[in-house]
């Protein structure tokens, strides 16, 4: 438990300016299909150790959500998905509930529980993130399909970012 | 105690998740441009529409004094009309003391009524205490009514026009002549109009009116068409049938009449009457 915790502070730092100093940046699909917005940082919750306390997770759920909104200028919009999103954790790992059931002592990665637990697990979270996001942020069911396409189009692209990321940094806890 | 120790170990993230989330969802819609003027629109919209759903059901409810208050309200203006036509041609000088209008209107509400025996009356909700008497007269909208026959306190009690001893004056407006409204089948449409001398000319269509005669009620008030002229062989009266422009079935709102002179002409009519 406890050296996890340097590996997900660095994590934090790391997804925190690659947010802000990248993905906040880029702009996919040019104007004429501008649905497309890159997430790393939720991630970061997604691989919180399994033992980390309930109340720990929604304080750093909240911490991360305010650091997020500090970049984006949208106080409380990525806090308050933030907050939603590790209440759903334990909700969405007890679905995908392997088998033999969670080890403890290892991280909630590939290399703990294979590729297809890993896919399933962080699709279904980022999904209801992404969801709840473009909700709160465009704000009126009058937009529903608006709300519709940009979660559908981000998911897509951010699954990539955070596959790119798994494979290539490959973290075991 | 331990118990309130062990409750906030066990659901103190909730509490603490609520506690946040009630705080994010505050940012975002105050400090937030675009979801702060659509949560205001929204909230404007929805109190817009609770305070005018609320206003609905105020004036639904209030719909019964509505009545009350247009009804008298008609009634006025009613007394305005029937009075305007016996105006003296010379208008007195403002010196004199105001005269009363010859005929006074109030409006009254039908609690009772019925249309199909043999002799019908009509139950009002004011009385004495609305100086209501004996022998004023009843109209509504449509036309003529019935006359008050009893009165206590608070109620009257009408001969309605489908009553077989009502004996109403009428005349047809197109000529002139008058007779005497009587309901001699049981039909609560049609009444009968009486007494019309065979000399006279009937045509069906005709409309008849209350004639200047009667002291219960004023000239001209619609009783209803002719629907029906008969003049056998040898009489000397038509047969008329009169179809009624009031509808005693579907009677709501009326209007009872006092003409302030009734008692001066009948006193002097007896005097003669009586030497």
């Amino acid at each position: 438990m406890n050296n996890a915790i340097l590996p997900n502070l660095w994590r934090l730092v790391f997804f925190v300016l690659m947010q802000w100093l990248v993905l906040q940046q880029v702009q996919l699909g040019g104007s004429s299909f501008n649905y497309i917005s890159l997430f790393i940082y939720p991630l970061f919750l997604f691989l919180l150790p399994l033992e980390t306390p309930k109340v720990t997770l929604v304080l750093i759920g909240f911490v991360l959500g305010i650091i997020i909104d500090a970049c984006y200028n949208s106080p409380g919009v990525h806090a308050a998905t933030c907050l939603i999103t590790v209440m759903l954790r334990p909700v969405v790992l007890a679905i995908f509930k392997p088998r033999d059931g969670y080890k403890v002592g290892k991280g909630l990665t590939i290399k703990s529980y294979g590729v297809e637990w890993f896919g399933k697990y962080v699709s279904l979270l980022l999904f209801l993130h992404l969801s709840v996001y473009f909700i709160l942020e465009i704000f009126t069911p009058t937009f529903a399909l608006e709300i519709f396409l940009r979660t559908v189009a981000s998911f897509i692209f951010s699954l990539i970012i955070i596959a790119m990321y798994m494979f290539i940094a490959g973290p075991k806890i | 105690m331990r118990n309130l120790v062990l409750l906030f170990l066990r659901f103190g993230h909730i509490l603490l998740f609520l506690v946040l989330e009630a705080f994010c969802l505050y940012l975002v819609v105050n400090y937030n441009r675009r979801q702060r003027d659509i949560w205001i629109n929204s909230t404007n919209i929805f109190s817009g529409y609770t305070a005018e759903k609320t206003n609905d059901w105020s004036n639904y409810l209030s719909l019964d004094e509505e009545m009350e208050k247009l009804a008298t309200e008609n009634a006025k203006l009613r007394e305005k009309l029937i009075n305007y036509g016996l105006r003296p041609a010379v208008e007195r000088d403002s010196f004199f003391i105001k005269e009363r209008p010859q005929y006074e209107l109030q409006a009254a509400k039908v609690v009772n009524t019925s249309t199909d025996r043999p002799n019908n009356f009509i139950t009002l909700n004011k009385g004495t205490a609305d100086w209501v008497q004996k022998d004023m007269g009843v109209i509504c909208d449509k036309g003529i009514v019935g006359i008050i026959r009893s009165v206590n306190d608070e109620y009257a009690v009408a001969n309605s026009l489908l009553h077989r001893r009502s004996f109403i004056s009428a005349s047809i407006k197109r000529t002139g002549a008058y007779g005497v409204l009587r309901w001699l089948n049981s039909n609560p449409r049609f009444v009968n109009l009486t007494a019309i001398e065979s000399h006279h000319n009937v045509m069906v269509g005709d409309t008849i009116v209350t004639s200047a005669f009667s002291t219960h009620f004023p000239a001209g008030i619609m009783v209803g068409v002719v629907e029906k002229s008969d003049l056998p062989s040898g009489s000397s009266f038509h047969e008329i049938e009169v179809k009624l422009s009031t509808d005693f079935s579907a009677l709501n709102y009326v209007y009872i009449i006092d003409n302030q002179k009734q008692q001066q002409q009948l006193d002097l009519e007896k005097e003669v009457m009586d030497e």
